[in-house]
Order: structure tokens, then C-alpha cells, then sequence
């Protein structure tokens, strides 16, 4: 695998045509010029956000937090079922569909994350997962309901997870995962990325 | 993203008929049923062990042939129980079972509660005393919670004041 990704990035960096190769020396001057001037916290935030190891960071650290919240799923069905049940929201016949299904596209939505293979699609997926994880938390904040059976098989009898916490952490992975959607430059460690393919393609 | 989502969805369902800890595609989730359950492969709860109607736990109760075991944590228990109930917590129930079996014989009538329909534990503890060989147990599904809004009697009493 270290073989591929170095692979990669070689290609990677061949495919950086000499158009590209002006526009980040431009780009250079435009930093250096524009110091001091009104557009400089823009261009500032602009090269924060176009760290590549920003983006390479950001797209670990979500892969990694989402194989983790899988795993749990993925090994305990029946209680992820019964979370689901507990926010009241999901029709009879949904829930068990959603226990079984949705802790597999996580997985797999972390794995592309991590290994980089259509980093953009994956980050797309997570993004409209914590979009209704938002939405789903934000109504039962409202209501002032939290789910607790009582019973051990949930966890500790008489504990409810809080959702305001769930969801300030929520919309913390969800601007993690728009840094990874909106990056528009070359991507660390990266098997196969779309953006890549088309500036090879376009030289 | 159309590759993502397809192979997550293969994968899942795969692994799901062939994992011992695999569901049902459709679970049982509508209380008015009974108990509500995801309906794993090693599904704990039964409908037959199931005790729907209020009025026959309460003739049981008044009988007195059968014993009423509170699975919930030691904690609710102690709050507030079915009147003459014993505790035996899912959580602790291999540590407190030889004492419970000292305690009632195998042919005893034992009905286990916990805190209501949307909880399985009651189930569980019917199933491993099942296990430990008692022939007769039944799951009373509305729990403390319906036992308490029907005004049957409870322990410790509430509502009596001090001087």
C-alpha cells in the first residue's frame, strides 16, 4: 500500500501542469503583496485552509473518528436498533434498515477517508450523515426528549446521552468534513481522487 | 459516491445474515405488540412468556403463588418495587443466582419485570432462569411503570407522612 500511495503522489506531482506551476507562483505574490491589505485575512484564511496537511489531518481525523463510532454498530445491531428507536423520529420499518445499513456506510465512508480513494464522495456521505445526525438531535433537543428504556442492554439504567453535547460535537466533525469537501488542490496520501485525475487528464 | 454507498449496502446486508449477531430486516417496535425487540438471532424475547394484560399480574400477585423478580438496577429497586418483589439485576444475576435458587424452588411460578415495554431486560433474566432450570416463567411487560399507574400496590409506600 506504501508503494501505491507513493506512486500517487508521484503522479500526482507530474500531473501539476506548468498552468498550475503559475498559478501557485501567483499565487505566492499575490500572498506577499497583499499583506497588510483589506483581502489579507481572506488570502490568510485561504492559505490556512489550503494546507494540504490541514486537509490530509482533517480527512484522518474524521475517517479515524468515524471507523471508530462503526465499530461499536456494527458489532451490537440490536442496540444501535434500539438507539435509533429512541429518537422517536424513523418509521417501524426503517429502523432495523437503518441499525444494519448505516454503520457499513460509515465504514466504509472512513476507510475512503483514510486511504483517500474518492476522498470528496466520502467526505460528501459523512457530511450528509452529520447533516441529519444535526437535524435528528436538534428536534429531540426541542421536544426536551432523551431516549432511556431503564434497562441494562441500553447501558446504564437512568442515563441518557445529552444531545446538546452530541450536537455541538456533531457540527464540529461537520466543519472538519467541509474542510475536506471544499479543498481544491492536491491531496497527501491519496490512492485515487477525482481532481487529481483531471488535472493528469487536462495536461 | 454511488460505489460507496452500493458496496456499504452489499457488505452490510451480507454481513448481517451471516453474523450470529445479525437482526431482522424488520424489528418489532410497535409497544402495543409487547415488548419491543430488534429481533436478533438470539433473540431473548418471547411473546408467549409474555404477560399482556395488567389484571393477570394482579390476580397472580394477590394470589401469592408466584414470585415477582425485579431485574432492574439495585438502585430503582429500592425506589420503588412491585409490592413483595425480589431483586435480581440482569447485571448481577450470575452472582446473585445460587442465593435465588437456595432461595425458590425450580417448579416456583416466577414472573420477571423491569421498567416497561420499551425494556428487554425482564425478557433476558426469564430466559437465564429458563437456563438454570425453572419451568415456569412468565415476563410481565408493563413493568413498575403500568403496575404504578394502575394504583396496585407498591413498596415503599409513598405518600405517607412523618411526624
Amino acid at each position: 500500500m506504501v508503494a501505491a500511495l507513493m506512486a500517487c503522489e508521484r503522479l500526482a506531482a507530474w500531473s501539476v501542469s506548468g498552468k498550475d506551476m503559475g498559478q501557485i507562483s501567483n499565487h505566492k505574490n499575490s500572498l506577499s503583496l497583499s499583506a497588510g491589505s483589506p483581502g489579507s485575512i481572506n488570502d490568510h484564511a485561504k492559505t490556512v485552509f489550503g494546507n494540504p496537511w490541514l486537509e490530509l489531518a482533517a480527512r484522518w481525523f474524521l475517517g479515524l473518528t468515524f471507523l471508530y463510532a462503526s465499530y461499536h454498530k456494527i458489532i451490537a445491531p440490536a442496540h444501535f436498533a434500539k438507539i435509533v428507536y429512541g429518537y422517536y423520529l424513523f418509521p417501524n420499518f426503517s429502523i432495523n434498515l437503518i441499525a444494519v445499513i448505516l454503520p457499513f456506510i460509515e465504514l466504509f465512508a472512513a476507510g475512503a477517508l483514510i486511504l483517500g480513494i474518492y476522498p470528496r464522495s466520502a467526505a460528501l456521505i459523512i457530511i450528509g450523515m452529520l447533516i441529519g445526525f444535526v437535524i435528528v438531535l436538534s428536534i429531540n433537543l426541542i421536544r426536551g426528549q432523551a431516549f432511556d428504556c431503564g434497562c441494562f442492554s441500553f447501558g446504564d439504567p437512568g442515563h441518557s446521552s445529552p444531545a446538546g453535547q452530541l450536537l455541538i460535537r456533531d457540527i464540529i466533525y461537520l466543519i472538519v468534513g467541509l474542510e475536506v469537501l471544499f479543498f481544491d488542490r492536491r491531496r497527501l496520501w491519496c490512492i485515487r481522487d477525482i481532481k487529481g485525475q483531471d488535472r493528469f487528464e487536462t495536461m | 459516491m454511488i460505489i460507496i454507498l452500493g458496496l456499504a449496502t452489499v457488505t452490510a446486508l451480507t454481513v448481517n445474515l451471516i453474523s450470529p449477531r445479525g437482526i431482522a430486516l424488520f424489528g418489532e417496535w410497535d409497544t402495543a405488540r409487547g415488548v419491543i425487540t430488534a429481533k436478533p438471532k438470539d433473540d431473548a424475547v418471547s411473546r408467549e412468556r409474555e404477560i399482556q394484560d395488567i389484571a393477570v399480574a394482579k390476580m397472580l400477585h394477590d394470589s401469592g403463588q408466584a414470585v415477582f423478580v425485579d431485574v432492574r438496577a439495585p438502585g430503582m429497586y429500592e425506589a420503588g418495587r412491585i409490592q413483595g418483589a425480589v431483586s435480581l439485576p440482569l447485571n448481577q444475576i450470575d452472582e446473585g443466582m445460587d442465593d435465588f435458587k437456595a432461595q425458590y424452588p425450580y417448579d416456583t411460578l416466577i414472573i420477571t419485570y423491569c421498567s416497561g415495554r420499551e425494556c428487554d431486560d425482564s425478557h433476558e433474566a426469564a430466559q437465564c432462569l429458563i437456563g438454570q432450570g425453572y419451568t415456569t416463567v412468565r415476563v410481565f411487560l408493563d413493568g413498575f411503570p403500568g403496575w404504578q399507574e394502575h394504583g396496585y400496590p407498591i413498596e415503599p409506600q409513598t405518600g405517607t407522612s412523618t411526624p
